[in-house]
């Protein structure tokens, strides 16, 4: 069993004492609890893809390398990596990158992204969302296979 | 590879770079929330399953699940319990298991995704949330084997609707010191001898060498 930890990445004003954190400060904080994922000896940090506010994780490649190169043990994963709005291509080079980078410490959560204002912003139509999820799959599959 | 389709331009001659490390690609899963077709797309290519398992009722994941399991038969990839499935789950754990729901309530009551709604205890005793102790947490997340099946990751949501870092990683050292070793003693005992280990790189390299071997000895044959 590999127990691990998952992040949605939202900036969430704390209720208590009504502060906001930045997304400077979110962006750190995921690294230092990647980082105590592997300290207390869990298996996976994984971290969501999103393009619109509240959420700071648009790049979860980048993110994962920065603590892929500061972990030696944990699997780096998503949570989840849009192949709605992706191209497909550039998910599978983005994360043969990251599986070398990290000396195969990499898995991904293909999604489709529930947001429906985000889907123009890449050229797509929600309305096709779970063909291409299917459909879209192909060529990663082929090409990094 | 060549690839024509309705959802991107066409590919002719190409080759993704760099090519997958040691010949074998990244182990993907596929996460659903509520979407059937997602679960028959993950068992048509025996790739993985992941419920985030979060919103809602056992029952709905229960379904999901179930209809991931049977595809993944169908399919030829295995039987149904070796279908690779992963799940969410999410808590907020003290040592007592009253300081945690007092210290959790306000940021239960206005998290955006189900503050102002169901209470917190409706919510604890109907989804798969945890506000209590260690030993709490170690009890309702060895029910989701119960209801799911035997399966191969468990991930958990912490850092999210407001908590600060320093509270999340409180979270975390407790987790490893109290909750962990239980959990994979109780794992490990619990698992039947067929069911797969969770996908690892090692895993899957060594997976391949074994295919290539048998395919070579068949071919020597």
């Amino acid at each position: 069993m590999q127990i691990g930890v998952f992040s949605v990445s939202d900036i969430t004003t704390d209720p208590t004492t009504g502060r906001t954190p930045t997304e400077n400060e979110r962006i750190k904080a995921s690294v230092a609890i990647a980082k105590k994922v592997e300290e207390i000896g869990m298996d996976v940090y994984a971290i969501g893809e999103h393009h619109n506010r509240p959420f700071f994780s648009s790049s979860p490649t980048t993110t994962l390398a920065y603590i892929a190169a500061q972990t030696e043990r944990i699997i780096l994963s998503t949570a989840t990596t849009l192949i709605t709005t992706n191209d497909p291509v550039k998910i599978a080079e983005d994360f043969a990158m990251l599986q070398h980078l990290s000396d195969g410490r990499v898995d991904l959560v293909l999604g489709r992204g529930n947001t429906a204002p985000v889907y123009p912003w890449f050229g797509k139509n929600i309305q096709d969302g779970v063909e291409p999820g299917h459909r879209e799959l192909q060529p990663p599959a082929q090409a990094v296979g | 590879m060549n690839w024509s389709g309705k959802f991107r331009t066409p590919l002719q001659n190409f080759t993704s770079t760099p090519r997958p490390l040691d010949g074998v690609a990244p182990f993907v899963w596929h996460g659903s929330i509520r979407t059937p077709q997602i679960a028959e797309v993950a068992a048509y290519y025996g790739d993985g399953f992941f419920a985030n398992n979060i919103f809602w009722p056992k029952e709905h994941y229960q379904q999901l699940i179930g209809l991931y399991r049977e595809r993944y038969e169908h399919y030829g990839h295995g039987k149904a319990d070796q279908a690779i499935v992963g799940l969410g789950g999410q808590f907020f754990m003290r040592k007592n298991s009253q300081d945690a729901v007092k210290e959790f309530r306000p940021y239960f009551d206005n998290a955006p995704v189900y503050g102002h709604g169901p209470s917190l205890e409706d919510f604890t005793a109907q989804t798969p949330l945890t506000v209590g102790s260690a030993q709490e947490v170690i009890e309702k997340t060895l029910t989701f084997r119960e209801y799911f099946g035997d399966y191969q990751r468990q991930l958990f949501l912490i850092d999210h609707a407001g908590l600060p870092l320093k509270t999340v990683l409180e979270q975390l050292d407790l987790f490893g010191e109290e909750v962990l070793p239980v959990l994979r003693q109780e794992y490990a005992e619990k698992r039947p001898a067929h069911v797969p280990e969770p996908p690892t790189h090692a895993g899957r390299v060594a997976a391949l060498l074994a295919s290539q071997d048998a395919a070579k000895a068949t071919s020597e044959a």
